[in-house]
């Protein structure tokens, strides 16, 4: 990204040069755990089937991580900032409804139905952001409001019903394949980039780690907080949208209730991949390493034979597990930092 | 008697007649102060003197009901920390505005990035290197010592973050900073740095309005003290010309003998 500069590339930065040893050095442990609790897991599931590691079978992971890692993407940047956001899984299917009422229902072409998906996500996430800024409420109730609002709705404008009849070409979205991969991957990969993007290079991006850090001492810098907030809110609310359109067209329907749920494994997600409930933390490769783990305990746990409700069982104590860890975590590093302070 | 200054001498800031109430109680009762340049003012007195009011009406963080404020002599209107900001008013809060898991540069230039257009004018990015590049300027010409500029915050001692702080605040154009305890929390090489910076910053051609309560400190940093007392000035003294017993006398009784003896 950067043009690489002769003036400043010429200098002698010893100094920087090792705090960039350390900081790719805590880059490697901090994705290393999550890349070592993956390799576990995929090395206790080969234990029970030998030939479980397959091409087929990953391929069918990645394809099922696709929806989470996408969830796990927006709500991190949510939580980077000291947020959270609970309605990614039902926000997710008034999405997929809205897409299919103009698209089943009204015969609506795919160029209106995809936009109108991400827009009514984004929009979900709007009245999150300005139930969180304007109204003052804790993230927290705001979006555990929206994931009942967003639920209803999304009943609401079905019928409660499944809703079949997507054009043809639709499928493509989700099931097709270019070059020997999943398409869904392709978009996962551009979502990726784009938000990578937005979290490394641009005020949204940076302020929601600096609000996550220190919100009152952002304030005072004169940012404008509200609008910020905001902004991680919608753009969460949109992913919620984009990973509708992936879901719907992978089980060619929409379904009103498919998206709850989701919510748990976004945000187990999330924190497996390095982010922290208390803010200031967390990436979008770990997001995305995150979701690969989740839909491998998924998959595995279905390939096991393990009944559905259990599995709910087992992802939620893995959520309260990675945030358990993520406090002990915070709880050592204040003990250092404070030692620092007084050096 | 304590005005040995060129009375012709515009101060940088001057605030007459402030005065400010919180309900039924005065918190500030008609209290004048000026600062100028190359001058450090200290601000003295006990918890509820009226210092933090006085400071925040500066700072933009609260309105005085009555009173002006001029800056070079010309009468302006501070009625947000943005207005305050504007006017190259700045302030270092006690607690450390900083955010532990950002690094320095970060940190430096939060809420005013440096941007770097690509896509000509559609689209900017944060420009890394430029801020890097100017954060080891600054830092450089203050003689803060950091070691490396691209780890969190989080690892830096509170010396150096304090510092860290305070350059942030002379960073963008900065003709007057406000620093309130900026040493409470420190050890005394710490403290040392601090008071250090601040020489440093004065010697610049900044005015610095210094709240502490650590007298020697003080007496160590300041040209002159401001005493306060229950929303009142007592008075103030040159720092050559007075003393511990004095201030401490002014402090706690109120009286500003010099004043009682004229």
């Amino acid at each position: 990204m950067a043009a690489p500069s002769p003036e400043v590339a010429g200098e002698a930065q010893p100094a920087s040069a090792v705090g960039g040893v350390r900081i790719i050095a805590w880059w490697i442990a901090e994705k290393l755990g999550a890349l070592l609790i993956l390799a576990l897991i995929l090395a206790v599931m080969t234990v029970f089937y030998p030939d479980f590691v397959t091409t087929s079978n990953l391929l069918t992971i990645g394809l099922q991580a696709t929806t989470r890692a996408i969830l796990a993407i927006g709500v991190t940047l949510v939580i980077v900032s000291g947020g959270i956001d609970l309605s990614v899984g039902t926000v997710m299917s008034l999405s997929m409804v809205g897409m299919a009422t103009i698209m089943i229902n009204m015969g609506g072409p795919m160029w209106i139905g995809i936009p109108v998906a991400v827009a009514t996500g984004a929009f979900a996430g709007l009245l999150n952001g300005v139930l969180v800024t304007f109204g003052g409420l804790p993230p927290f109730i705001a979006t555990l409001g929206m994931l009942g609002i967003a639920q209803g709705t999304a009943l609401s404008l079905s019928k409660g019903y499944s809703m079949y009849g997507f054009p043809p070409s639709f499928e493509f979205i989700g099931g097709g394949v270019l070059f020997g991969i999943p398409f869904p991957l392709y978009i996962l990969v551009a979502v990726a980039l784009l938000m990578g993007f937005v979290f490394h290079h641009t005020r949204v991006g940076r302020y929601a780690y600096a609000i996550g850090g220190n919100e009152e001492g952002v304030r005072r810098t004169g940012v404008n907080i509200r609008r910020y907030k905001m902004s991680l809110y919608i753009i969460c609310g949109a992913l919620s949208g984009t990973a509708s359109i992936v879901l719907a067209s992978r089980i060619n329907s929409a379904h009103p209730g498919v998206g709850y749920g989701y919510e748990l494994d976004a945000i187990a997600a999330s924190v497996i991949g390095g982010a922290s409930l208390m803010g200031g933390r967390g990436s979008v490769s770990g997001a995305i390493i995150g979701a690969i783990i989740m839909a491998t305990i998924r998959f595995g746990l279905n390939v096991l034979g393990m009944s559905p409700f259990l599995q709910q069982i087992a992802v939620g104590a893995i959520l309260i597990a990675a945030v358990f860890l993520d406090n002990l975590r915070l709880k050592h590093e204040a003990r250092v930092s404070k030692a620092r302070f007084h050096r | 008697m304590t005005q040995s200054r060129d009375p012709s001498a515009v101060p940088l800031v001057e605030m007459r007649g402030i005065s400010r109430a919180f309900g039924g109680v005065a918190a500030l009762q008609n209290v004048d102060l000026a600062v100028y340049r190359n001058e450090v003012v200290a601000l003295l007195g006990d918890n509820g003197a009226g210092k933090s009011t006085l400071i925040k009406i500066l700072a933009g963080a609260l309105s005085a009901d009555t009173g002006e404020i001029l800056l070079d002599g010309k009468k302006v209107s501070i009625d947000s920390p943005r207005d305050a900001k504007d006017l190259g008013i700045e302030t270092v809060y006690q607690d450390l505005a900083l955010c532990d898991n950002l690094d320095v540069p970060t940190n430096l230039f939060l809420g005013r990035e440096l941007m770097r257009p690509i896509l000509g004018p559609l689209l900017s990015i944060f420009d890394r290197r430029r801020m890097a590049g100017e954060t080891r300027d600054l830092l450089g010409r203050l003689k803060i010592e950091l070691g490396s500029l691209q780890i969190p915050v989080r690892s830096l001692s509170g010396g150096q973050r304090q510092s860290v702080a305070i350059a942030k605040s002379v960073y963008f154009n900065a003709k007057l900073v406000i620093m309130d305890e900026p040493t409470a929390a420190l050890g005394v090489r710490q403290t040392e740095r601090v008071l250090g910076l601040v020489r440093e910053l004065r010697q610049s051609g900044l005015a610095i309005v210094y709240i502490s309560h650590i007298l020697e400190d003080v007496f160590r940093v300041a040209d002159r003290m401001v005493v306060l007392k229950n929303g009142r000035k007592i008075g103030e003294r040159l720092t050559e010309r007075t003393n511990r017993d004095e201030i401490v006398r002014m402090m706690i009784t109120g009286v500003d003998d010099a004043a009682e003896a004229a």
